[in-house]
């Protein structure tokens, strides 16, 4: 109602008409300020956490990956989990697990010191170093590097004499 | 209407801006003192419903001791029961199978809220579930529900949210309550990792890996082991769930859980890992967001229904929404037996945290509490005088 009062009969400018002097361009600037701080305001009340889309993203580049692993497209599959370590919304347990298979599907590529440097990453959040010890294991039997390769499945069955091979 | 001689009648009925402004900056003030009030009262109405909502635990715990002679187990031995063998090292849940034969397959992370349910009035949710099936965190697969569980977690989806708990999305199995485990001990109720199933070992200074909590693991405890008293004894407290923040570029908040620097994989003595645990966490995509929460667009759940410090249980070791980070020994998701934790209570309530005791009083518990009688309300059998009632 009062904005129909101020802009009735056409006029340019309620202001203007009534007081008789020039608009109030410095208030009208005010105003303006002021309804883009409210819309600023607004805008950073809703940022933090990560929208629910790029969490989806990241679990659906996971499970790509897993499947693309499983059919042996380690290209694919080193796609699908770069993409998914680049998007928010993996847990601690998740970043793991895919830098573990990233690391398997690198190896395969023949990307060693890659894979090695995912594995490294993956030693410091890992909960279950046994795995990381397996995964190392596998990564330097496809480097040809064998004793190695035993040294590191002789760690992991010391950390967990069930634990299950990676990458087979 | 005859007008009054002299009066200036005005040409024209419109507001001048400055008018206006004025207007809005007299309803502007009037609202700015208005508001701090309202939200005070509608802050101790949601502070109300929290307090109902922990005493409600608090008797339902009772009730299931009536009913049992005992109180529920805090977790269940053992942790993973596959394909016929204990498993004795890390239990890595992504790897259970609720479709693996149940005759040989069984897992023991049930929380104590799911063990309660038919004692808040919601038996039909607890027949919801298949307790013969391993349990899984998976909710979803490919977005459409996987859990066997999930119409229960689904039905009895806000049974557990505090209303303040502004991390609690509504979405289903979060939690914003968890049991006293550990009392003034930060241990899981086993060894290590790899030593899943050794709940006899003791830590160097003398505390057992089981905890001395309301709470422990294997068999429930009873009334008589509660050598200072139900009502001395913290059962349920409020803990915030994460921050849901992406870890790889935000730092750590005071809800979320981080690993412990250094790392290690053992029964690190308690003030050791107090003192590790106060340290400031760099960021680090290993920083646990979810903590009693399943976040949007993601397939898992750290919710209600299982029992671990990434979920459920939380521990008096330090001072309720203290300023360190609540951090595992081994890793940021302290979920199995031998991952030891620091998990405070925390609420969103400013300076206060509710805490329900044994015997089913809810007691608000301010921040500024003395550490050693946080802890003695913490432990079960101490033996520690607390010199005020709470």
């Amino acid at each position: 109602m009062l904005t129909e009062t101020i802009l009735r009969d056409g006029q340019t400018s309620a202001l203007a008409r009534h007081a008789g002097r020039r608009p109030a361009v410095g208030a009208d600037r005010l105003v303006s300020v002021l309804l883009a701080g409210l819309l600023l305001g607004a805008l950073g009340c809703s940022g933090g956490e990560p929208a629910e889309a790029e969490r989806a993203d990241a679990q659906s580049a996971l499970d790509d990956g897993v499947a693309a692993l499983a059919r042996q497209d380690y290209a694919g599959a080193e796609a699908q989990f770069t993409a998914a370590l680049g998007a928010p919304g993996l847990n601690a347990d998740q970043m793991v697990d895919v830098q573990l298979s990233r690391a398997v599907a690198r190896a395969h590529l023949g990307h060693y010191e890659q894979a090695h440097e995912d594995l490294n990453q993956a030693e410091l959040g890992a909960a279950d170093l046994a795995r990381v010890h397996a995964a190392r294991s596998y990564v330097y039997a496809l480097e040809g590097k064998t004793p190695l390769a035993e040294q590191e499945w002789v760690t992991a069955q010391e950390l967990n004499p069930a634990v299950e091979a990676v990458g087979q | 209407m005859v007008r009054a001689q002299g009066t200036v009648r005005r040409p024209h009925g419109g507001f001048t801006l400055v008018e206006l402004l004025v207007v809005i900056a007299i309803i502007g003030i009037l609202i700015a003192l208005l508001l701090p009030a309202v939200q005070s009262a509608r802050e101790s109405a949601r502070r109300t419903s929290c307090i109902n909502n922990l005493k409600q635990m608090g008797i339902a715990a009772q009730s299931f001791e009536s009913a049992n002679q005992h109180f529920p187990p805090g977790r269940l031995l053992p942790d993973w029961l596959l394909n016929g063998q204990v498993r004795t090292s890390y239990t890595n849940y992504d790897a259970v199978n609720q479709e693996a034969p149940p005759e040989n397959n069984s897992t023991g992370f049930k929380s104590v809220h799911v063990q309660i349910l038919p004692f808040m009035e919601q038996t039909a949710v607890y027949n919801l579930i298949d307790f013969d099936r391993p349990q899984v965190l998976r909710m979803t697969l490919g977005g459409k529900p996987y859990n066997i569980n999930y119409q229960a977690y689904a039905t009895a989806a806000g049974l557990f949210v505090c209303p303040s708990d502004g991390n609690c999305k509504r979405l289903i199995s979060e939690n914003s309550y968890r049991y006293n485990f550990g009392g003034s001990t930060p241990y899981g109720g086993a060894e290590s990792t790899n030593k899943q199933t050794n709940v006899k070992a003791m830590s160097s200074d003398g505390f057992p890996a089981t905890g001395n909590g309301a709470f422990s693991i294997g068999d429930g405890l009873r009334s008589g082991q509660f050598k200072d008293g139900l009502s001395q004894t913290a059962f349920f407290a409020e803990r915030a769930a994460g921050s849901g923040y992406d870890m790889k570029e935000s730092p750590p908040t005071h809800t979320d859980i981080v690993t412990m620097n250094p790392r290690s994989d053992r029964l690190v003595p308690r003030d050791e890992m107090f003192t590790a645990c106060a340290q400031q966490p760099p960021v680090s995509p290993y920083n646990f967001n979810s903590a009693g929460r399943w976040l949007f667009g993601t397939d898992w759940s750290d919710g209600w229904p299982f029992a671990a410090y990434s979920s459920t249980m939380y521990n008096h070791v330090a001072p309720p929404n203290w300023g360190g980070w609540d951090c595992g020994n081994w890793s940021a998701i302290p979920d199995t037996p031998g991952e030891h934790a620091i998990v405070s209570a925390r609420s969103q309530h400013p300076g206060i945290v509710n805490v329900c005791f044994g015997d089913a009083h809810v007691s608000t518990i301010p921040d500024g509490i003395a550490l050693d009688v946080w802890r003695a309300l913490g432990s079960r059998n101490g033996g520690e005088p607390v010199r005020d009632a709470y």
